[in-house]
Formats: C-alpha cells, structure tokens, sequence
C-alpha cells in the first residue's frame, strides 16, 4: 500500500490538492492510503514549511503548488 | 532575514511556473461579478504558475507585444463570465483560437450581485481551468473525469464513487484519543469490508484520513461519506460532546471534550461498524 499524505491548511487550494489526488489513486486503481494533515504542529514536526505539500511513502514529491492529476498520477507510478 | 519557524500556505504567493506548457490567459474582466470573477481567477492562475494572465484589450487592437506572447504561448486559455463570450470573440477576431474556454456562469456562479468577490467562486473557475473544463467537449471525452470542483474530497458527487474521511485530533490513528482511535479501526474495517463487495459492482471505494490541528477538536472523531456528515445520512442520530481523558493529554486543556453521537437512546462515544455500514450504503442510495 502507497501511504499518500497531503500537508494543508485546509484552504481552497489545499483543497484541490487533495482532490487531485484523490481522482489520480481513483483512475490508476492503485491500494494507497490518502492522509490529509491540516495540524501545524504536524508539518513543523516532519518538516514541511510550505503548503500545500505532497509525501508520497515518507518522501517529499511536491510542495508549495498543486499539481494536476496526471502529473500526481507519474508521482504514484514512481516516474517522477 | 528572518527564519521561517511556521509553516505558510502559498495561497496567493509566487511558485514556480508548472510543467513546460506555455499558457497565456484572457478574462473578459466584463463589468459584473462574473467578469471580475473572471479576472481574479486569471490572476490566481498566474500566481499559481498555470499560465500568464495578458491584456485582452491589447488582444482587440492587436498589438505587436500581444501578438508575439500569443506566438510564443503553447495553450490559449479564454475566461469569460457570461455566455456572450467577449474574450472568445475578441481572440477569433484576431484569429486565435483558444484551446480552453471557461464561461465562468457555465460553474453555477451568478452573473450579477454586485462587484464583490467570493473566494471559492475564483477557487471554482481556478479549478475548472487546472481541469481542461474549458476543452471541447470531443476532447474532454478522452480525458478522466472525476472531481465536482468544489475542492472537497466528495468523490465528483458521483454514485460510482465513495470517499469515507474520518476526522481526527492527534498525528495518526495510534496517537489519537482513544475514543477516535477506536472510530479510526472501525472506519478502516468497514471500508476494507464493504470495498470487496461495492468494487464487484463498479463503485470504487477511498478511505481519507485527515488529521486536525489541536484547536479543531470539536470535528474531531468525526466521519464524512462522500462529504456528508454521518449524523446527516443516520436518521434520528444526534451529535454530542463528552469529557475525553486522553484529549486532555493531546491538547493540553484540562476538561477537554470529545464529539459522541446518541442514537436510538445509546450514546456512543467511538462509532460502532454497523453504523458506519449504515451511512456508507445510503451515502450512495442503496438503503
């Protein structure tokens, strides 16, 4: 299982974040577990100081935009 | 210069451009909210990196710069406000053929209503165009659909789909409370469950996990189907708090309560599976 975490504050843009990613693991039919983390305290602790950020297994893929689906899609499948 | 100790949200900040696509934007930046709105979501998109807003003044006397930025762009994004399509029919009069046409009224956003702009009205158009929802139709054929554009984790509204978000206080399912914790397994049980029989007949099933900030926990220990709250699809069930021990610990407030539900006179304090089961089948109408 892919563990899929989403760091956000919860606004708007965080928001579609969160969506992206959720249509991308639903079209490649991937097991993944989606983690949206919106507490503050969280992020300082893994060291994330830019939302919205994408971990893809631990690993930081993305921070401070959102990336379009198929761009989280290449992510998921290890191509980027 | 001062070090960063918070993490900052780049809503509205500069980010580096996305991908090798050149985009260039023109709004109709019409006199009404739809055209401001239009406006203020071509400016999100620049900032956002997906493109670079231009003058669509500039476009309607051709001008030398706006021709060569048109020249030099991969994608034409047009957003206009109403269906009248002044942007549009600007650009085909200066023979440029957008490749996405957002109306911002095609979103369900009201034209009128005064001048005043709503954040997720921009959010919603901002998201149309990151959705290629202004491609021709022939061409979004091909394309996956999902989403329903208002930024939640609901699955695109559709029945084929079902996204279960369990809301909690707490880094993760074993440092929770315990009360969330025990709604976390159950959560996971029944989604593991009813995933092998709903993926038989075409629903596909997400479990979302989202953890809240200390001074959220009145949505702690909570549960969403398809972004419907549980105590919206379980008839007769009523949301309460009661003291929580170990949210005591987790927020450091004394006296710290915790959601609970009552239902058919039983108050439960972690969600039972059959309820979960329960919400899940008639957050898709199947009971």
């Amino acid at each position: 299982m892919v563990l899929v975490e989403v760091f956000g504050t919860g606004c708007a843009k965080c928001g579609r974040m969160i969506k992206n990613v959720e249509i991308a693991v639903r079209e490649l039919k991937i097991d993944a577990e989606i983690r949206k983390i919106e507490s503050l305290d969280a992020m300082i602790e893994r060291g994330v100081m830019l939302t919205p950020a994408l971990y893809v297994d631990g690993e930081p893929k993305v921070v401070g935009h959102v990336p379009c689906v198929e761009d989280i899609k290449q992510i998921l499948l290890g191509e980027k | 210069m001062t070090e960063q100790t918070i993490p900052r949200c780049t809503c509205g900040g500069g980010v580096e451009p996305e991908g090798d696509t050149k985009r260039i934007i023109f709004a109709c930046a019409g006199a009404s909210k739809a055209g401001q709105i239009s406006n203020g979501a071509a400016v999100q998109l620049t900032k956002e990196g997906y493109g670079n807003i231009a003058c669509t003044a500039s476009l309607a006397v051709s001008t030398p710069s706006i021709k060569k930025k048109v020249e030099a762009a991969d994608e034409v994004i047009v957003i206009d406000g109403c269906p009248v399509g002044c942007a549009r029919q600007i650009a085909e009069r200066a023979g440029v053929a957008p490749d996405q046409e957002i109306v911002v009224t095609d979103l369900g956003i009201e034209k009128g209503g005064g001048l005043d702009l709503c954040e997720e009205d921009v959010e919603r158009v901002v998201s149309a165009a990151w959705e290629g929802k202004g491609r021709a139709e022939e061409e979004n054929e091909h394309r996956p659909s999902g989403g329903c554009g208002c930024g939640c984790a609901c699955g695109g509204g559709s029945t084929d789909a079902l996204v279960v978000e369990w809301r909690h206080i707490g880094r993760d399912i074993e440092n929770t409370c315990e009360r969330c914790g025990e709604t976390g397994k159950a959560v996971r049980d029944v989604v593991d469950q009813i995933r092998a029989v709903l993926e038989d007949v075409g629903i596909t099933v997400r479990f979302v996990e989202n953890v809240l900030p200390s001074d959220a926990i009145a949505e702690s220990n909570s549960i969403l189907f398809n972004g419907v709250r549980l105590e919206s699809l379980v008839e007769g069930m009523e949301v309460t708090s009661t003291p929580c021990t170990s949210c005591a610990c987790i927020t450091g407030q004394d006296g710290a309560e915790c959601r609970a539900v009552e239902y058919n006179g039983e108050r439960y304090e972690s969600i039972p599976p059959d309820l979960i089961a329960r919400a899940a089948l008639r957050a898709l109408g199947l009971e």
